[in-house]
Formats: structure tokens, C-alpha cells, sequence
């Protein structure tokens, strides 16, 4: 069996305080804290873009956990805001960057917020069919390329963000359950108009604390898991206000359902991943519950033990 | 406060836990009780979920008092 050995990432230095457009928004300091629970939006810098972003999460994982680029034979990238025009796919210029060997696959995947679940098992399930041993899967969808710097629905939120999470036979964490979901019929809520990005805020709220619960609670019966008996529920970071909303609907203990978006904002596909680094070590965790949602309209959740 | 209108404080006060509604704050503005525009999207959330009344984006900047509200879901139930 494949699983998830490492996780790394990079979040850019540059940022946007929250705090210094409390007037631009009329925004108090008590909203931005509870509410937002974002203090700053990391920002790549000009010289950066999407695989800029992903090669730098790749040199911190060889930090942690050396990898030869060479041995890597599959290479993922979830993304929706490509290098340039998306030709060639990103996984194929940071394939280039690393320096990964000619036998190595390379895809980019285009999901936003339950980017990373789907990302996982369609990573995992393509490693385990073609006997492949060695995988990263890339995580990094900058908005600021599409942000609005002037629409406080948005503004406020996205941060620039990139993960890489190494998958290989020996990684301890394996996939036990995955649900997936998509009402496209929605989709316009959150959206790219002519490289704008446009969220209707309410609709976006409105499908994640109704379909997010559900699909948990679907998850932990068709593995017969009680919710408590999970570790940790690791929530898509879109805002502080929708993870508690979630902890609260699912009657979960707020312990149990960790927020980490002050310092970078809501980072689509990276937010999950930039969670889940800081337990991947914990000897203490050893079941999570996973859930993404948002672009899509789409959601999906998953069950990592170890 | 009549009836729907003590419904709406309860939902409120149930969504916002740092909100709370007295008998006298019927015409008086959701933002100067502490509701907050994140806190909005919960609370018609869950009027649609418990009164099954789902408000238009377009309509609901109008209504912030809890009269408006409870006078609007009547006016639909």
C-alpha cells in the first residue's frame, strides 16, 4: 500500500496585513480575529508563479525527508491557476525545475478547495494501478493572480500557498475511506469572470455548512467510526467562521478541529495539507478526518489512519 | 415581542453566542445587537432550515431588525 511519508510547504514571505484595511472595510478588530480569523494574506512575490511556488515546497521537503528527483516516478499538481495560459500543465515545468527523470508521470489536476482529498486518491489509486512507488502530490493555487484587491468578500481571505506531500510504500499514513460530491448546477457562486474572482459569500456558506456535516457523517458510518473516536478533523480553512460553524454543527469539541489561517489566509487546495504538516509527525495522531469543499461547487472528505 | 418575533431572538442569540435580544430590541439594527455580516449568513441559514423560509440575496440587506425579519418569514409561512 501506498501512503502519505512527508509533507512539506511554502508560504511567501510577502503579505497583506488585514489590520491596515480595518478601514478600506470598515472592518473591527474582533471580526477579523473570530470571524475572518485571518490577520494577513501571504503573497508570492512578482517573480513567482504557481511552480515557482510548488519548487520551493519541493527543496523544504528534501530538508526533511531527502528525495532524489530522479527516483520520483509520479509528480501531481492541483491547481487552477497555472504557469502562464496552463500550456504546458505546471506539474510539466516543475517536473523541469526538480529535475525529475524522463519515466516520471506528471498531471495537473484542476479542483480548488477539495483539491487535496481528490488529489490524494486519485494520486494514490494512478501509483497503486501502474506500480509506481514514489509520488509527490503538489498543492498551490496562488489567487492573488485572480483576487480583486478591492472586493472585501475576497480580499480578506486568499492567501498564495504551496505543499508537496510525498507518497511511497513505507509512508505511514494510508487512505481508508473517501466521499466525493459536486453540485455543479451552483458553481457560479464562486467563480472566474474574465480573471476576476467572484464569491457570493452566503450560497458558498450556505453549501458548506449543509453538505460538509452530512458527508462527514456518511464518511464515519460507512467506516463504522464514531466521531470520537477520530483525532483530529482536519476542515478546509476557508474562513474561522465556517470551521467553527462546522465543529458546531457536527457537535465536535473545538480541540479537535485545529484553525491555523492568522498568518496566511485561506490557501484552496494548500490549506488542508499546511494543517495536516503540523500533526503528520504527532505520534499522538493517529486518525484524521479530512474535508474539502468550495469550487464546484465540490466536496469531498476522506479517512487517513495510521 | 410576539411569538415569531421571539423565535427570531432565539435563533439569533442560538447562532450568534456573543448576541443576545431583549424584549425592547425589536426595531433595533442587527449590527448594533453584535451581528456581524458572517453571522447574517447563519442566521437566514437557519431560518431556512427551522422555518422554511429562504430569503432572495437581494432582500435580505433590508431586513435588519428582528421585526422586519419576523413580519417578512409571517408574511411567507
Amino acid at each position: 500500500m501506498i501512503g502519505l511519508h512527508a509533507i512539506a510547504s511554502y508560504v511567501p514571505e510577502g503579505s497583506i496585513s488585514n489590520y491596515d484595511r480595518r478601514e478600506q472595510f470598515g472592518l473591527t478588530d474582533e471580526f477579523i480575529a473570530a470571524k475572518l480569523g485571518v490577520s494577513k494574506v501571504s503573497r508570492m512575490g512578482a517573480q513567482e508563479d504557481t511552480a515557482a511556488l510548488c519548487v520551493e515546497a519541493f527543496r523544504r521537503l528534501q530538508r526533511k525527508r531527502p528525495v532524489p528527483a530522479g527516483e520520483v516516478d509520479c509528480l501531481v499538481v492541483c491547481t487552477q491557476n497555472p504557469d502562464g495560459h496552463g500550456i504546458p500543465h505546471t506539474s510539466a515545468v516543475v517536473h523541469g525545475e526538480i529535475g525529475a527523470s524522463e519515466r516520471c508521470a506528471a498531471f495537473d489536476v484542476s479542483l480548488g478547495c477539495s483539491g487535496y482529498v481528490y488529489g490524494l486518491s486519485i494520486a494514490l489509486a494512478f501509483m497503486q494501478a501502474n506500480g509506481l512507488r514514489q509520488g509527490l502530490l503538489f498543492t498551490a493555487d496562488p489567487y492573488s493572480k485572480i483576487v480583486d484587491p478591492d472586493d472585501k468578500n475576497t480580499a480578506l481571505l486568499f492567501g498564495d500557498a504551496a505543499t508537496v506531500t510525498l507518497l511511497r510504500p513505507d509512508g505511514p499514513w494510508l487512505a481508508r475511506e473517501f466521499l466525493f460530491g459536486t453540485r455543479g448546477k451552483e458553481g457560479a457562486a464562486l467563480n472566474n469572470r474574465a480573471g476576476r474572482l467572484e464569491m457570493n459569500g452566503r450560497a458558498v456558506f450556505n453549501f458548506s455548512a449543509t453538505a460538509v456535516p452530512g458527508q462527514v457523517a456518511q464518511l464515519l458510518a460507512r467506516a463504522g467510526v464514531a466521531a470520537g473516536d477520530v483525532d483530529l478533523f482536519l476542515f478546509h480553512q476557508g474562513s474561522r467562521y465556517i470551521v467553527d460553524t462546522l465543529a458546531r454543527r457536527l457537535a465536535l469539541p473545538a480541540a479537535k478541529v485545529p484553525c491555523n489561517l492568522a498568518e496566511q489566509g485561506n490557501t484552496v487546495s494548500s490549506s488542508i495539507p499546511l494543517l495536516f504538516e503540523r500533526y503528520i509527525d504527532d505520534p499522538a495522531v493517529r486518525r484524521v478526518l479530512m474535508s474539502g469543499f468550495g469550487v464546484g461547487l465540490s466536496w469531498a472528505s476522506c479517512l487517513l489512519e495510521r | 415581542m410576539n411569538a415569531t418575533e421571539k423565535t427570531v431572538a432565539e435563533i439569533i442569540e442560538d447562532v450568534c453566542s456573543q448576541v443576545r435580544v431583549s424584549e425592547g430590541d425589536g426595531d433595533t439594527p442587527l449590527k448594533d445587537l453584535g451581528v456581524d455580516s458572517l453571522d447574517v449568513a447563519g442566521i437566514f441559514l437557519a431560518f431556512q432550515e427551522k422555518l422554511g423560509v429562504r430569503v432572495p440575496d437581494d432582500e435580505i440587506d433590508a431586513l435588519n431588525t428582528v421585526r422586519l425579519i419576523a413580519a417578512y418569514l409571517d408574511a411567507r409561512r
